[in-house]
């Protein structure tokens, strides 16, 4: 390559990008009407990697749960169309296990809500660390929780989450 | 041969990329990729590379005729060439490049 042109390529305010052009052959540097195109075209794929970046953003923002960061309930039965759909095809199944924390409205009644919502992003880490690879769990709704576990039968999945279960109900709390 | 009208076919090129930015049907990268390739005829050009830096240089959406730079390349971001335009924030164009250290580490 012995022809280069260089642009800086702004997303929003980041100046991460450049989109660069270059030819084999040695040629004079391009004429103002090139420049003027190669500027065009930066300051388009600029705006597309924004757009893109953001409606990544807001995908995100609609499909996690705010409070605990686990998926939510739509993106729950978005990825349990997606498990159905997957079950045929590759001939492995999956248990599906709803959680519900006993005696939680009780927590929010004696030591107020601001105490029940740390409760709840405490079990959710305790329920989502030390999952098997592509298992999942996410915030049914309340202090109610879905889990999807691969491959699982009922006595496996059973045995699964008495021990999430224990890991939940057990260890220090750490703020 | 250089185009009967320059102007025109300035024009006519800038039209295409209108055409091409409000094309139904395309998925954020195709029209990116899409773009690329339009510019890469256009300019005649043989490698177009929208880049990114991060830790490293990665070339995330590549127009290449050659094969040398395929998409998802990686560099250390102080060998790229393009490591020049990203410090200054400022617009490069050369018509020979030269071989220095600087410009070692580009795919030539």
């Amino acid at each position: 390559m012995r022809t280069y042109s260089g642009i800086p390529v702004s997303v929003g305010d980041e100046a991460r990008w450049v989109l660069a052009f270059l030819r084999r052959r040695s040629e004079p540097p391009p004429d103002a009407a090139d420049i003027a195109y190669m500027d065009l075209l930066a300051d388009w794929q600029g705006n597309a990697l924004y757009q893109s970046a953001q409606k990544d953003l807001l995908k995100r923002i609609a499909l996690t749960d705010p409070l605990t960061g686990l998926p939510n309930r739509r993106a729950a039965e978005e990825r349990l169309q997606k498990e159905r759909a997957r079950t045929p095809r590759d001939g492995h199944g999956f248990a599906l296990t709803l959680v519900d924390l006993d005696h939680f409205k009780m927590v929010n009644d004696r030591y107020g809500p601001a105490v029940g919502d740390e409760v709840l992003k405490f079990v959710a880490r305790r329920f989502e660390s030390g999952l098997r690879k592509g298992d999942w769990v996410a915030r049914w709704g309340g202090e109610e929780f879905l889990f999807v576990l691969h491959g699982s039968t009922v006595e496996g999945a059973a045995s699964i989450m008495e021990q999430r279960l224990a890991a939940a109900g057990t260890g220090r709390y750490g703020g | 041969m250089p185009p009967a009208n320059p102007g025109s076919a300035h024009v006519d090129r800038l039209n295409a990329l209108w055409k091409l930015s409000v094309q139904g049907g395309l998925s954020d990268p195709e029209r990116i990729r899409a773009m690329l390739d339009m510019a890469a005829t256009v300019l005649d050009m043989d490698l177009v590379v929208l880049g990114e830096f991060g830790e490293h240089y990665a070339a995330r959406y590549v127009s290449n005729r050659l094969g040398v730079f395929p998409e998802g390349t990686t560099l250390p971001a102080e060998t790229a060439l393009c490591h020049i335009v990203h410090q200054s924030h400022t617009p490069y164009h050369i018509g020979i490049c030269p071989r220095t250290p600087s410009t070692r580490g580009m795919p030539w």
